[in-house]
């Protein structure tokens, strides 16, 4: 047997010390769906945790078949019972069995280890890569900070999205709803939010959190590959709940993320938290409360099922200089049903953001991807969450395509119009053009800020529409190869001098006359 | 509420003292009567239930491993029993599943210090 075992073994020994006090008992009454009904807790408080004695009654080789212990946490206080939703195993629970207060309310280990892991909403690794050392426990439920101790949300977030970033600005600290229906792309914006962390500088890079809650197992092993293919792993923690999990785990999962976020944020870091989706956990939150038999209310969710979604998304926040000045910003994803943004859940977290990103299934399939709708999608925060280099330049992009929606519909028409409304339709498909982006491909946002730029400055009046990506493309790489110290000064100061704006219409003109092949 | 409610007043009936049969067989007239007779399984669980909680508040039980643990651990477990605030009579239970050591349970509090809770924490906290 190694040395190290045996260390181990010695200190768990001296840690056993007999403590003088008695441990608060009671008895499984009932159990049944992850349920249990158990009598003789006095005290017993609300979102403790409690101890499941499953080696009552047996040998302590039979108890050893199980290696961890097995929690439950109390949700409902009845007159002469406590009922618990088991976290873990119902089968390993029988009615007789001893069940002991733990005194302590849910919480989970959290540390700077953690970072690039995989983990449940109880601190237990996934990833099969060893346990990480533990800094702190973090309990899951906290009431949010409060208005004094919080400061004006006035950084941005860089999602890396030309779309996001120009008109719907997210800043450090802000709650923006991602909504639409399913295969719309909400996750891909969020991941590709996680992925562009990676061009900001490790100093101000927020930590990233993805919740996956009630997710295919293979759907978070794809994007858990992906994130480690683009180097994102490094600076993102995933907590995990599948489809397969019980519904108290689910209904966990945002919490603990939250509480994980709430870590860095205390720290004086920034991170970001991905909720993805909390259509799944209000769902999660239905089934546990049915089974708790709470009364059901609208479309049979608890009456409290605004509250679930309101204190957890009021726990990002943007916190004053004195408390560290650190952020916690949350995408919370809801999935719509054929695009009905007036159901019950998708109105309620609406009311809760500070905005939202609309995506419409019939946007991508025409092709427009991210399917976008920007006339509707708002972000509340708005400019004050950009740098004064995209504010410059994302205010024409508004207008343009404002225009080319309204004169959407006398594009049936084309005969029959004046030359200026042609001139603006024909912008405005530019524009949308311009605004299009591969998956998992993010645009840095000093690139964003020329890009965007040069479509403002005529880069692409006279090319036809599907050229305007590799115009775009062949551009950008010419910035890259003969002046980079634009992208350096736009991405050092955040602002877009006379200077550089000179030298960019130089530019703009140069690769007009040299490109003649992209302009009829 | 009706079957905690007629389990309570039953048990009152049977704790001061009535005939037990006299007592049931008065209750399952009043339920035919009030047309309840299905609440009758429901309400015998519960008062046998109570019977048992009322039984187990006034009892102490301490687990051993042997026989011969009671005596070697006397002092201890009536050290437990007077932090407890309990009757230092109690019922003995030999189990040789605890290995050693001993256990004091009244109904709702415990005292556990077998060999058998702490091999298995050391055992739990090695392997996860």
């Amino acid at each position: 047997m190694s040395t190290a075992i045996i260390e181990r073994i010695k200190k768990e020994i001296e840690s056993l010390k007999d403590d003088t006090t008695f441990e608060e008992v009671g008895v499984v009454v009932t159990v049944g769906d992850g349920v249990a009904e158990i009598e003789g807790i006095r005290g017993a408080r609300m979102m403790e945790m409690v101890l499941f004695d499953d080696g009552e009654g047996k040998s302590l080789k039979e108890a050893m078949q199980y290696t961890d212990a097995l929690y439950g946490l109390i949700l409902n206080l009845e007159e002469e019972t406590v009922k618990v939703v088991i976290l873990g195993d119902t089968a390993r629970v029988s009615e007789g069995m001893q069940v002991k207060r733990t005194g302590k309310l849910l919480s989970i280990p959290v540390g700077e280890e953690i970072v690039g892991r995989v983990v449940t909403p109880l601190g237990e690794v996934l990833d099969g890569k060893g346990a990480f050392k533990m800094e702190r426990d973090m309990a899951i439920e906290r009431v949010a900070y409060g208005v004094m101790d919080r400061s004006a949300v006035n950084e941005p977030i860089h999602t890396g999205i030309k779309a996001i970033d120009s008109m719907i600005p997210i800043g450090r600290g802000q709650r923006e709803l991602i909504i639409g229906d399913r295969a719309t792309g909400k996750t891909t914006v969020a991941i590709d939010t996680i992925i562009n962390q990676k061009f900001e500088p490790v100093e101000t890079r927020p930590i990233c959190i993805y919740v996956a809650i009630g997710q295919k197992e293979s759907k978070t092993a794809r994007i858990v590959r992906e994130l480690e293919e683009h180097g994102a792993m490094e600076y993102t923690i995933v907590v995990s709940t599948s489809a397969a999990d019980p519904s108290p785990l689910q209904f966990l999962a945002p919490f603990a993320g939250a509480a994980i976020g709430e870590f860095f944020m205390e720290k004086g870091k920034d991170a970001l938290i991905v909720y993805d989706d909390l259509s799944k956990h209000a769902v999660a939150y239905r089934q546990m409360s049915l089974l708790l038999r709470r009364p059901p209310g609208r479309e049979a969710y608890p009456g409290d099922i605004f509250y679930l979604h309101s204190r957890l998304l009021e726990r990002a926040a943007k916190l004053s200089k004195e408390l560290g000045g650190g952020s916690l910003t949350a995408l919370p994803i809801i999935e719509t049903q054929e695009g009905d943004v007036s159901a019950y859940i998708p109105t309620n977290v609406i009311s809760i953001t500070d905005g939202q990103i609309f995506l419409e299934t019939d946007l991508f399939n025409k092709g427009i991807r991210p399917a976008l709708n920007v006339g509707i999608s708002v972000s509340r925060v708005g400019s004050s969450a950009q740098t004064k280099a995209m504010k410059k330049v994302s205010g024409k992009i508004r207008i343009e395509l404002a225009q080319f929606r309204e004169l959407e519909a006398f594009m049936q028409f084309a005969g029959d119009l004046d030359q200026d409304t042609k001139n603006s339709i024909d912008s405005g498909r530019r524009y949308t053009e311009l605004l299009k982006q591969d998956q998992h491909v993010t645009f840095p946002f000093f690139k964003q800020v020329v890009s965007i730029f040069a479509a403002n400055n005529g880069l692409f009046n006279g090319s036809e529409v599907a050229n305007v990506r590799a115009i775009e493309n062949d551009f950008l790489s010419m910035i890259e190869r003969d002046k980079k110290e634009v992208f350096e000064s736009i991405e050092s100061e955040r602002a877009l001098t006379d200077e550089v704006a000179s030298e960019l219409t130089k530019m703009i003109a140069e690769f007009k006359n040299t490109q003649v092949h992209y302009y009829a | 509420m009706l079957v905690r409610d007629y389990r309570d007043a039953l048990f009152e009936l049977i704790a001061r003292g009535d005939d037990y049969e006299t007592t049931v067989d008065s209750f399952k007239k009043l339920l035919r009567h009030k047309k309840h007779t299905k609440l009758y399984p429901h309400v015998m669980k519960g008062l046998l239930q109570k019977c048992i909680k009322s039984e187990k508040l006034n009892t102490t039980q301490v687990t051993v491993g042997r026989q011969s643990d009671i005596e070697t651990l006397k002092p201890n477990i009536l050290q437990e029993l007077s932090l407890l605030n309990l009757n230092s009579e109690f019922k003995t239970i030999i189990d040789p599943g605890v290995i050693g050591g001993y256990k004091v349970t009244s109904y709702d509090k415990v005292v556990d210090r077998t060999y058998k809770k702490k091999l298995l924490a050391v055992y739990r906290s090695l392997t996860t």
